[in-house]
C-alpha cells in the first residue's frame, strides 16, 4: 500500500515557495504529475510541450510527437487550470538528435540519442525560455534527483526507484542548467506516481508508459535510417561507393553470409544475422570502413575495458584516477570499476567483464547515487577477455 | 500570483472579437428558444425561421444589399471558400495576392485541380501589383479574389482601383471583407455591390459570435457573366439557404450576428478612440524600444498595429538580441496581455508571419513580428497596462 498521504516532495530540492515554475510536458503521466505536484503545493505553474518531430502515418503515437500526446498534455493542463503553450524545436531536433543518431548507426555505432535531446534540445533551450517567461525554474517527469552539493553545486543523483531512474540521460548538463531544474518524482516510485495522478484525477493517469524512441515509435531503426540518410550531408564518405552490402565474418574473418547495411546491427545482437542454424552467435563489432559486422559467441562480448569520449562532468574529479561504478547502457546496473580521466574522456577498468559494450552509447560514472559524469563509448579496441 | 487572477487584457480582436452587448442581450434572450430546425413545417421550425429572417434582414442592412442575396456561413473561411468557388466557375483565370488569409489562398490554388489557370501577386497593389493586375487583366476575362484589409497589418488594400482594372476588362472580383466590416463605413461606393461582385464576412470579427458568417454575391447580370448565378455548394446534403448551402444553420449565433450588424454605426463610432489607444501603444514602443511599425503600403484601419523588434540572432529563442515573436507572445501572455505573432498552425506551434515576410522580405522582420488589435472595449487603461508589462518583460533580456 502505498501512503499519499504525506507530501513527498523534498523541500531540499524545491524552489523557494510562490516561484514561478515552466514544466515541460511530454503527455505522459509523469511530466503530468510533476505538473500537478507542484501546482498543488502553491507554484505558479505553467505548461510547455516541445513538438520536436512530426510523426507521419502509423506512427503517430508514442512520446512526445504526436498531436495526440499534444492534446494529452494541453488536457492536463486544462484539468490543472494552468496555461499550456507549444513550442516549435523541430528543427534543433533533427539537427542535434536525429541527424547524429543517423550518422552513427551508419558509422558502426549505436547512439544514445536521448542524451542529446535533454542536453541540446530539451533542458538548455528550456531553462533559457524560463528566464525569458519570468519563470526560474524549470520542471520535468525525469525519475533523478538534485540536491544541494558542495561549494553551493548542485549533485545530480539516482532516482530513488532504481528501475525507473533516469539520471544516465543527463549526465551531460551543466550546473548552470542544474541549479535551474527541478525533479519532483526523484524521490518516488513510479508506484507511487500513477497512485498520485489517481489521487489529482489526472486525465491520463492510466497512459501506459512509453518503451520506444519517441521518433521511431515502431522500433525499425532500419526503415527509419534508410528513410531519413541524406547522402548530401554526407560529404566526406561517398555513399554511393560504398558497398550495398557488407559481410557477416567470425573473428577469424571467415565469411558467414551478407548484409544489407551495418545500421541494422549494435553489438551483442542475436536475431536478425541471417546466419541460419548452429550455435547463437552475437555481433561483437561493426566495422565500417568495410562495411563487416564481427560475430561470435556469447564469451567473446565480455570486455573488462571501456573508453569514453567527449566526457562532461558534473562532478569535476579531484584525482585522475579512481574508484567508481560505470554504466554502460541505460539497461545496466552500474559496475564497479577504476575510472581514468583522459584528455577528453576516460577509461574504465571493470572488476567484472562486462557484456556488450557498444560504441556510441552513453556511458555514466557514479559514486555510490551520485553521477559524477559521463561521456560516449569510442570504437577503440577493447582489450577482450580471453574465452 | 497565478497568471488567471491578474486582469487581463485582451488586444487580439483581429482573431475574434468580445460580443458586443446588443449580440449578448439578444442571444441571452433567445438562447432557449432557438433549437428547433428552421425548415421544419410546424410552429416550432417557424418561430425559429422567422428569427434566421430576421438575423438576414439584419445582416443586410448592415451590408447594404439585399437581405435575399445573403447566404449564410458558419463564418468567414466557408464564405470565402463558397465566394471563390461560386465565382470562378464561369471564368477560366483567377488571380490573388500573397497576403491573403488561408481561406481566400487556399481556395483559390484549390482550384488549379480544376484546370483554371491560377496567378499568385507577389507585388503589393501601390507598388506595381495593380500594374501587374492590368497586364494579367489584358490578357483574359478572369476573377480575382483578394482582401479589403489585410488581417495581420491592418492595411487598406486601393480596392476601388482595382475593381476599376477588373471591371473595365469584364471580370469579376472576389471581396474577402472579413477585416473591413465594422471598420470601414460600407456607404457610396463602398458596397458590396459597388465594389465586387462577391463579398464575404465574418460575425466574429465585429462583435458578433463566432460560428457565424455571410457571403453577398451578385445574383445576375452586370456587367459580366450575365446568368443567374448558381452556386457551386461545398457541403451537399441539404436544400438550406435556398439550395446554396447545405446543413442546418445555427439559428442562435445568426440572432446574434443580425443583432452586431444592427450595432454596426457604433462600432465604427469607437474608430477614432481605438485609433488613439493604438498609436499610444506604437509610439511609445517605437521610441522607448526601437520597435519598427510593419504598417504596410497606404492608409490603415484603426484597430491594428504589427511591430516588429529587433532580430535575435539565428536560432536563439532569445538572449540579448532580441525576442522571437512567439516567445514574446507567450511571455506576454503569462503577464495577462493576449496578442498575438503569426499564424497558429494546426499543432498550435507558432509560424512567422507570411505577410510581414512577403512585405518586408528577408528583413528578419516576421520572425519577431507582434501583432496588437484593440476593439471599442480597450481603454487607456488597458494601453497603459499594456505598455507596463511591455517595458517590464522586454528588460528580461535586453
Amino acid at each position: 500500500m502505498i501512503d499519499l498521504s504525506t507530501p513527498t516532495l523534498d523541500p531540499e530540492e524545491l524552489p523557494p515557495r510562490g516561484a514561478r515554475i515552466l514544466v515541460a510536458l511530454s503527455g505522459g503521466v509523469d511530466s503530468s504529475v510533476a505538473a500537478a505536484l507542484l501546482h498543488e503545493a502553491g507554484y505558479d505553474v505553467f505548461g510547455v510541450t516541445l513538438h520536436l518531430w512530426d510523426a507521419q502515418g502509423d506512427q503517430m503515437v508514442g512520446r512526445c510527437c504526436s498531436a495526440a500526446d499534444q492534446a494529452d498534455a494541453r488536457r492536463t493542463c486544462d484539468h490543472l487550470g494552468i496555461a499550456h503553450y507549444v513550442i516549435d524545436e523541430r528543427e534543433s531536433f533533427q539537427s542535434s538528435v536525429v541527424a547524429p543518431f543517423v550518422e552513427d548507426y551508419l558509422s558502426g555505432r549505436t547512439p544514445s540519442p536521448c542524451v542529446h535531446c535533454n542536453r541540446e534540445v530539451k533542458l538548455e533551450k528550456l531553462v533559457a525560455l524560463a528566464h525569458s517567461l519570468g519563470a526560474s525554474h524549470v520542471a520535468t517527469g525525469h525519475y533523478a534527483r538534485l540536491l544541494p552539493g558542495d561549494g553551493g553545486r548542485v549533485a545530480l543523483q539516482r532516482g530513488r526507484d532504481h528501475n525507473k531512474d533516469q539520471s544516465y540521460f543527463l549526465f551531460g548538463l551543466n550546473q548552470g542548467v542544474l541549479k535551474h531544474l527541478v525533479f519532483p518524482l526523484g524521490g518516488m516510485e513510479k508506484d507511487e506516481t500513477r497512485g498520485h495522478a489517481m489521487r489529482l484525477g489526472l486525465p491520463n493517469a492510466n497512459k501506459p508508459d512509453s518503451q520506444e524512441l519517441c521518433f521511431v515509435p515502431d522500433g525499425n531503426v532500419k526503415g527509419f535510417i534508410d528513410k531519413h540518410r541524406d547522402p548530401q550531408h554526407r560529404p566526406a564518405e561517398n555513399l554511393e561507393s560504398r558497398p550495398k552490402t557488407g559481410s557477416v565474418v567470425d573473428s577469424r574473418g571467415n565469411v558467414l553470409g551478407h548484409h544489407d547495411g551495418i545500421e541494422s546491427f549494435t553489438v551483442g545482437q542475436r536475431r536478425g544475422l541471417g546466419l541460419g542454424g548452429g550455435p547463437p552467435r552475437y555481433v561483437l563489432r561493426i566495422v565500417p570502413e568495410d562495411q563487416t559486422v564481427v560475430v561470435g559467441d556469447d564469451q567473446d562480448l565480455l570486455a573488462d575495458t571501456l573508453s569514453a569520449c567527449d566526457a562532461v562532468w558534473v562532478e569535476k574529479p579531484t584525482e585522475t584516477r579512481f574508484r567508481g561504478q560505470v554504466r554502460i547502457r541505460y539497461r545496466h546496473d552500474p559496475a564497479e570499476a577504476w575510472v581514468r580521466v583522459t584528455a577528453n574522456g576516460f577509461e574504465a577498468e571493470f572488476m567484472e567483464p562486462q557484456r556488450a559494450i557498444t560504441p556510441g552509447q552513453a556511458s555514466v560514472v557514479y559514486d555510490g547515487e551520485k553521477v559524477l559524469g559521463g561521456g560516449f563509448i569510442t570504437t577503440k579496441e577493447a582489450s577482450h577477455v580471453s574465452g | 500570483m497565478p497568471a488567471e487572477e491578474r486582469r487581463r487584457v485582451y488586444l487580439d480582436h483581429h482573431a475574434a472579437t468580445p460580443l458586443c452587448t446588443q449580440a449578448k442581450d439578444r442571444m441571452a434572450a433567445w438562447m432557449d428558444r432557438l433549437w428547433a430546425n428552421p425548415s421544419s413545417v410546424h410552429r416550432a421550425g417557424q418561430e425559429v425561421r422567422a428569427q434566421v429572417d430576421r438575423a438576414r434582414r439584419e445582416v443586410g442592412t448592415g451590408l447594404c444589399v439585399d437581405p435575399e442575396d445573403v447566404v449564410f456561413t458558419s463564418g468567414g473561411t466557408e464564405a470565402c471558400n463558397l465566394g471563390v468557388a461560386a465565382l470562378a466557375a464561369s471564368v477560366p483565370r483567377v488571380l490573388t495576392t500573397g497576403w491573403e488569409h488561408p481561406a481566400v489562398l487556399q481556395a483559390v490554388l484549390r482550384l488549379r485541380e480544376l484546370g483554371k489557370e491560377v496567378h499568385v501577386l507577389s507585388r503589393p497593389w501601390h507598388m506595381g501589383g495593380l500594374e501587374d493586375l492590368q497586364t494579367w487583366a489584358s490578357q483574359g476575362r478572369g476573377l480575382v479574389a483578394t482582401q479589403w484589409v489585410n488581417h495581420e497589418l491592418g492595411c487598406v488594400w486601393p480596392v476601388l482601383e482595382v475593381r476599376s482594372v477588373v471591371t473595365s476588362t469584364g471580370g469579376m472580383l472576389f471581396l474577402d471583407a472579413t477585416q473591413a466590416l465594422g471598420k470601414i463605413p460600407l456607404t457610396g461606393e463602398w458596397t458590396p455591390e459597388g465594389l465586387s461582385d462577391g463579398f464575404a464576412v465574418a460575425a466574429h470579427k465585429m462583435g458578433g459570435p463566432p460560428g457565424a458568417g455571410a457571403l453577398w454575391i451578385r445574383r445576375s447580370g452586370w456587367p459580366r457573366d450575365g446568368a443567374t448565378r448558381t452556386l457551386a455548394p461545398q457541403l451537399v446534403g441539404g436544400e438550406q439557404e435556398r439550395g446554396r448551402r447545405a446543413g442546418s444553420p445555427d439559428p442562435l449565433a445568426l440572432t446574434g450576428f443580425g443583432a452586431a450588424c444592427l450595432a454596426l454605426d457604433q462600432r465604427l463610432e469607437s474608430m477614432g478612440k481605438i485609433g488613439a489607444l493604438r498609436d499610444r501603444l506604437e509610439a511609445h514602443m517605437r521610441e522607448r524600444w526601437g520597435w519598427r511599425v510593419n504598417d504596410g503600403p497606404g492608409q490603415r484601419v484603426a484597430t491594428a498595429t504589427n511591430m516588429s523588434g529587433p532580430v535575435p540572432a539565428s536560432g536563439g529563442s532569445s538572449g540579448n538580441v532580441g525576442w522571437e515573436g512567439h516567445t514574446l507572445v507567450t511571455a506576454l501572455d503569462l503577464e495577462g496581455i493576449c496578442v498575438s505573432s503569426g499564424a497558429a498552425c494546426s499543432s498550435g506551434v507558432q509560424e512567422p508571419s507570411a505577410v510581414v515576410e512577403g512585405l518586408y522580405p528577408g528583413t528578419g522582420r516576421s520572425r519577431t513580428s507582434l501583432r496588437f488589435t484593440l476593439g471599442p472595449e480597450n481603454t487607456g487603461e488597458d494601453i497603459s497596462q499594456a505598455v507596463h508589462v511591455l517595458d517590464r518583460v522586454l528588460q528580461r533580456v535586453v
